[in-house]
């Protein structure tokens, strides 16, 4: 499990690397010699203790100002900077990890997560499955609007809301005739508020301000905070040593000056967080980065995809009678259901079974098992669409089975199923979008990673369209060439 | 003199019906030799039976001394080839390619001048680059013969060769099978009586399932 998380924190910071490997030769030698030298020295003074593995913590980094990515790909934001802290004065390593808000508590209870400081509210119900620590800071739930005299108390009134957050639980007690719908994130609603679908949102106090400065729409305070919220950092029972430990250094750094001036930086500011500006060629950066992640995904998956469906293939051009059956149900199951469906079978559905497996195996399994079910047909098809009496003829001169497949079939299947084959590879490479929503790290995650902190859906969900395009046309393009190169076939 | 080929009271089932029955075949070397029948007699059964393409029910088949079931797919090709009705190719493969597939694959050392050689005896030399694809049926037939006489099969069996030629094409053909029969024992199943009255010496004709007449090629067309 900790391999894994460590495997995604490297895919969303491989930044460090590239610096690394910009750095000159001599610089590098520096710069590992001082490594060397520091592994040396801290190896040495926690001799006696074990080596401990890094602390897992886990937050969207969709929520700005409180956990974000900035516009070099860093994650930060109030949340993050005072987990640093706290970790700097308990004197632990920390990751972080980024997943989806309504699976945080699940991941947090199952082990893959040792806290989550993604500004969690402290309520009764969530006590009842978690240990708190004590709050690291006080907000509340602000209804914002784009008109200032909307009353979120008519009815009717279109009031936008993060599921699986306090909010929707208060907002519904406040405004009970109030058309209160549910959305994945705070963007999302943002984008039906500018859209005109959507009237309202509910959110934090501070996480409203700064949404409304960053996309340039005037959104207006309606009303005050309608509770005031404790965030702390939930772990999980059990972890009474680790939260004894979190509750001093809160309370260290509450005490200390840093604590204002991350205050200050992130949740009193009267300026947009400090990001330095929007700049065009680290976002592109970015989404290229997005994109070799997708294409390591897809790749991967049809590697898989591939060898499977030559095994159904093989079954269904057996003549064995239950592993043609086997064969045929298998395919056309996985065929007649959807991509979504299977992703959450698989990484959902197999843990109930006993078998926990991390996201990124759980996207790789799908989209193969996915793929080789149309890859299986199209091959089926492309064998039986050669004639009998081809194989015949390379029987009677001599050939063996596999020489006729080889030398005979095979080149004869090309041209017939080079275009739907490469239909399914351009499929599953657009559908291995649909993996962003079990936290697998790929293109178009990294939009609306992007699109979380800058406001721009429309010029980064173009973008990656436009990335998706230009690895996918050439593909298609290539498809129709093998499809139509032989102008020797004919009639033999 | 030796059998080349011999079946002992064959026996091919169609959908529960004996296609062929009591077959007792018996082929020597000799002239071209004439497999005749009127459509549905089961001379093609007959065929791919010899050539293993489909299972008797019972009975035996031979090619020398040993039995057909017991050969591997190179004994069998060195025995025997088929040229086909509709010829078969491989249309992704030039003329020559087709050619040197088999030797290619089965490492049996055969050179690309030989293989045009032989090309040229059969007529088609200039051939030799083009797609299956780009000749006609007569140019089709005479290359599906020469990728069989490549690997020098003591027989080569030749189904309805003359159904897709006219007159004067398929008395050219029969000139050339003649001329090759020297080499390779040439056996044509076939229902046209003139194209095999002009270059088959003895045969079969083949009636009801049966063999109803064995001899000169002007007693069994007679």
């Amino acid at each position: 499990m900790i391999a894994y998380l460590r495997f995604e924190v490297n895919l969303l910071f491989p930044i460090s690397f590239q610096i690394s490997a910009r750095l000159s030769a001599r610089l590098r030698l520096v710069v590992s010699t001082a490594i060397l030298l520091l592994g040396l020295v801290t190896s040495f003074t926690t001799a006696a203790a074990q080596p401990e593995a890094p602390l897992q913590l886990g937050l969207t980094g969709k929520f700005p100002p409180l956990n974000y990515f900035d516009e070099k790909g860093q994650l930060t934001g109030f949340d993050v900077e005072v987990a640093k802290e706290l970790c700097r004065i308990m004197n632990k390593q920390c990751e972080f990890v980024t997943l989806e808000w309504d699976g945080i508590i699940a991941a947090l209870l199952a082990g893959k997560l040792d806290l989550v400081v993604g500004s969690m509210a402290i309520t009764p119900e969530r006590q009842k499955k978690v240990l708190f620590s004590e709050p690291y800071y006080e907000s509340g739930p602000q209804v914002f609007a784009a008109d200032a005299n909307l009353d979120p108390a008519k009815p009717g009134a279109r009031i936008g809301v993060t599921l699986g957050t306090t909010y929707e639980t208060e907002l519904r007690k406040r405004y009970t005739r109030a058309d209160v719908r549910t959305f994945k994130d705070e963007f999302s609603v943002l984008q039906d508020i500018v859209a005109g679908r959507m009237d309202a949102l509910i959110t934090d106090a501070a996480v409203g301000n700064y949404m409304a400065r960053q996309f340039g729409v005037a959104l207006h305070r309606i009303g005050a905070p309608l509770v005031e919220d404790r965030i702390a950092i939930p772990a999980r029972p059990g972890r009474e040593a680790l939260i004894q430990n979190l509750n001093a250094a809160i309370k260290e750094l509450r005490s200390s000056s840093k604590y204002g001036e991350l205050r200050a930086r992130y949740l009193d500011q009267k300026e947009g967080a400090s990001d330095g500006g929007f700049r065009w060629v680290v976002a592109i950066e970015l989404l290229g980065r997005g994109l070799v992640s997708t294409l390591r995904l897809a790749g991967l998956g049809l590697f898989f995809g591939v060898a499977l469906a030559l095994v159904f293939a093989i079954g269904h051009l057996s003549n064995i009678r239950p592993l043609v059956f086997i064969a045929k149900l298998i395919t056309d199951f996985v065929r007649c259901t959807p991509f979504l469906i299977q992703l959450f079978a698989v990484y959902f559905g197999l843990p109930a079974l006993g078998i926990s497996i991390p996201a990124l195996v759980a996207a790789v399994i799908t989209i193969a098992v996915h793929s080789s079910a149309f890859l299986a047909e199209t091959l089926v098809a492309g064998y039986r669409s050669v004639p009998k009496a081809q194989r015949q003829a390379g029987a009677l001169l001599g050939l063996s089975k596999f020489q006729v497949i080889r030398h005979v079939v095979f080149p004869q299947m090309v041209p017939i199923v080079a275009a739907p084959i490469l239909n399914t590879v351009v499929a599953m490479i657009k559908d291995s979008a649909v993996v962003s929503v079990i936290s697998v790290y790929e293109l178009t995650m990294q939009a609306q990673q992007l699109i979380s902190t800058t406001y721009r859906p429309f010029e980064f969900y173009f973008l990656a369209a436009l990335l998706y395009a230009l690895v996918t046309y050439p593909l298609i393009l290539w498809g129709r060439r093998w499809a139509r190169r032989p102008g020797e076939m004919g009639a033999a | 003199m030796s059998l080349l080929c011999s079946t002992q009271n064959l026996r091919v089932k169609r959908g529960g019906r004996d296609v062929l029955r009591d077959v007792n075949f018996k082929l020597e070397r000799n002239g071209p030799y004439a497999i005749v029948g009127t459509s549905g007699s089961g001379k093609t059964t007959l065929l791919y039976a010899l050539t293993g393409l489909i299972k008797p029910a019972d009975g035996v088949i031979r090619y020398g001394d040993r039995d057909l079931v017991e050969l591997s797919r190179p004994e069998r090709a060195s025995r025997y080839g088929l040229v086909f009705q509709d010829y078969q190719l491989f249309p992704h493969l030039t003329v020559i390619e087709n050619l040197l597939l088999a030797p290619q694959l089965r490492e049996i050392s055969v050179s690309r001048e030989h293989a045009c050689d032989l090309l040229g005896r059969l007529g088609v030399k200039n051939l030799a680059d083009r797609y299956p694809g780009e000749l006609s049926g007569g140019q089709k037939q005479r290359v599906a013969i020469a990728r069989s006489l490549i690997l020098e099969p003591q027989i080569l069996f030749l189904d309805e060769p003359s159904a897709a030629l006219d007159e004067k094409t398929s008395i050219e053909l029969a000139e050339l099978l003649a001329g090759l029969n020297e080499k390779s024992q040439i056996v044509a199943v076939s229902h046209d009586r003139p194209f095999l009255a002009a270059f088959c010496t003895r045969g079969v004709r083949m009636n009801q399932g049966r063999i109803d007449r064995e001899g000169t090629v002007e007693e069994i067309l007679a």
